[in-house]
């Protein structure tokens, strides 16, 4: 048991500490763990309420999408699936794009706009993709994820196209993810959120197991196929809708992750959905600090950084894999 | 334990073809009773309608008494084991790993599997001779011995009845004897078996009565010898044969070859 879970631990805290220490001032290990037990240290503000709170999301939110992942890849018994599969990044994108193109200011209306375009999007593609009698056909599913996202996305780039410079640039960056908007209220919502449906899919696991084997065979082992389904649909839906609210499209945390856990200890899901929330938020926060210092001062898009890291290691990974 | 279709109609959603004509079949605890047909027959789908895949648009399945749509899905997995014709692994699952799913019935959602659960996959490992092979990853084997990992699965349920679509379809001649020899064990032992085959000699040996199907009909059932007839099977197959009797009493059928220098 240790011996399985002890490494990953070891990746999640070194990810933690890495978050907290560094970025603009560069504090050592000692000064992160003072400010974390010291209020009154002189580091105090900056990893209190500046990093911490990233480290946090960065953990929930990448947590959440290779959560995700894992779980779609097992529905639609498709290795390459990942969370934006149903349709969501189209919707998302739209969404954001057009709350940005009216003007709007306030702090949270381009994620309540994102949150409403991507469940605008899901729901349209759950109701493209059910056959007679209410059976989610998952075929119908992943194809009426493609068109909804294609056609979203057709308007989104119209809209961009048109507006003018600045919100063209602002919309771009918010596209790309980021989690430069963190703070203490950003994580109490998505954590708020995420509880119900991480616990949902939790509890399906074995579900999902059986599911991998195609539908016939995971009823006659005792799976209830279609609740299953729905509920997998919906829980995986409204957890990245959350995420990309908050934080952006950031990409292959959910392809990717699944697929290391999976190579590690094997793809039951009682093991790959625990390990792959903390591995998945490992990579992201690890990630956004990248983001962060590269090319300090300017702050990369993390979701460029998700993308630079996961690729290759994806690629070795598909290469090991077929070898 | 008794599953019963009495009078059963099916088609498939958006098509018109009954797949399924008033259909009756029984299995009980002790026998085995073999499904036969050509391709297209129902064969495959009286399996479904059986199981509660499928909803008739006439007639009623019964599993003891109660309407096969009625059971709960995990309760139905825990009376019936099934091997079904066509199964997908995405991801390399490994053999314990898969053959332990027929155990999932029976645990709690974040239950680990206890010492039972154990003792009874090393058991239905064992039995079907696939026990070397359980650390191996299942894309890894053989088509037979897939065959016999989703054989040890259906038993790892531990079943009362089970449905077995083409069990040794895939098989080698031994491995095919060694399944139906350990299917008759267990039907020896009290399970009740339906098992779907192609091989109609294999059919005649160990069955305890056979059923045989024509476009979604039952053209005969009943013993070997009455359902294995030159005359009933050229008609149903389109095809000649004669048929002898093995040296255990049974029917043998061998398909004749057709042209003009005869047989």
């Amino acid at each position: 048991m240790m011996r399985r879970w002890l490494p990953l631990v070891v990746v999640a805290v070194i990810a933690a500490l890495a978050g907290l220490a560094f970025g603009a001032v560069r504090l050592s290990p000692g000064e992160v763990l003072r400010a974390l037990f010291d209020a009154s240290a002189a580091s105090a503000p900056i990893v209190r309420d500046l990093r911490a709170p990233r480290v946090v999301l960065g953990f929930l939110i990448g947590g959440s999408l290779a959560v995700c992942g894992a779980a779609l890849q097992a529905l639609v018994r498709n290795p390459l699936a990942d969370p934006y599969l149903l349709g969501l990044s189209g919707g998302a994108g739209l969404g954001a794009v057009i709350a940005i193109a009216a003007g709007a200011t306030g702090a949270w209306s381009v994620p309540v706009a994102a949150f409403i375009g991507t469940v605008a999007a899901v729901a349209l593609v759950y109701r493209l993709g059910l056959a007679a009698g209410g059976r989610i056909d998952t075929r119908a599913l992943l194809l009426a994820g493609v068109v909804v996202s294609g056609f979203a996305g057709a308007i989104m780039t119209a809209i961009i196209v048109l507006s003018p410079a600045e919100q063209l640039r602002d919309a771009f960056l918010w596209l790309l993810g980021g989690l430069g908007r963190a703070s203490w209220r950003s994580v109490a919502v998505m954590a708020a959120y995420a509880v119900l449906p991480l616990l949902l899919l939790a509890r399906r696991a074995r579900d999902l197991d059986l599911l991998s084997l195609g539908e016939e065979s995971a009823g006659h082992l005792g799976a209830d196929v279609e609740p299953v389904k729905r509920q997998v649909v919906v829980a995986t839906a409204l957890l990245t809708a959350a995420a990309v609210a908050v934080s952006g499209m950031i990409g292959f945390v959910g392809l990717v992750v699944p697929h290391i856990v999976r190579l590690a200890r094997g793809p039951l899901h009682r093991g790959l959905l625990p390990a792959a929330f903390i591995l998945g938020g490992a990579m992201l926060v690890l990630s956004d600090v990248l983001a962060r210092t590269v090319l300090a001062p300017v702050e990369l898009p993390v979701g460029v950084v998700t993308a630079l890291v996961g690729v290759p290691l994806f690629a070795i990974l598909l290469r090991r894999s077929l070898a | 334990m008794i599953l019963e279709a009495r009078g059963v109609s099916a088609r498939y959603p958006g098509s018109a073809r009954l797949v399924l004509d008033a259909v009756d079949i029984r299995v009980a605890a002790g026998e085995l009773v073999a499904v036969v047909g050509p391709n297209g027959s129902g064969k495959t789908s009286l399996t479904r309608a059986l199981l509660g895949t499928i909803p008739p648009v006439g007639g009623t399945v019964l599993l003891d008494g109660v309407s096969i749509r009625e059971w709960d899905r995990r309760a139905l997995a825990r009376a019936v084991g099934v091997v079904a014709q066509r199964e997908e692994t995405p991801f390399p699952i490994r053999v314990a790993e898969a053959v332990m799913m027929g155990r999932y019935a029976r645990l709690g959602p974040l239950e680990t599997p206890r010492p039972e659960d154990h003792a009874v996959v090393r058991q239905a490992l064992e039995r079907c001779d696939v026990w070397e092979f359980r650390q191996r990853p299942v894309d890894t084997l053989s088509g037979g011995e897939w065959q016999r990992v989703r054989m040890a699965r259906a038993l790892a349920q531990g079943p009362g009845l089970l449905v077995l679509d083409e069990p040794s379809a895939a098989l080698d001649i031994g491995h095919e004897m060694q399944q139906f020899e350990l299917i008759s064990d267990l039907v020896a032992a009290g399970i009740g078996a339906l098992v779907v085959s192609h091989h109609l000699n294999v059919a005649a040996r160990f069955a305890t009565s056979l059923v045989l199907l024509s476009t979604g009909r039952i053209a005969a059932h009943g013993a070997a010898g009455d359902v294995l007839r030159p005359d009933i099977l050229g008609d149903v197959f389109g095809w000649p044969v004669s048929v002898s009797v093995a040296p255990d009493g049974r029917p043998q059928v061998l398909p004749l070859r057709q042209g003009r220098s005869g047989r």
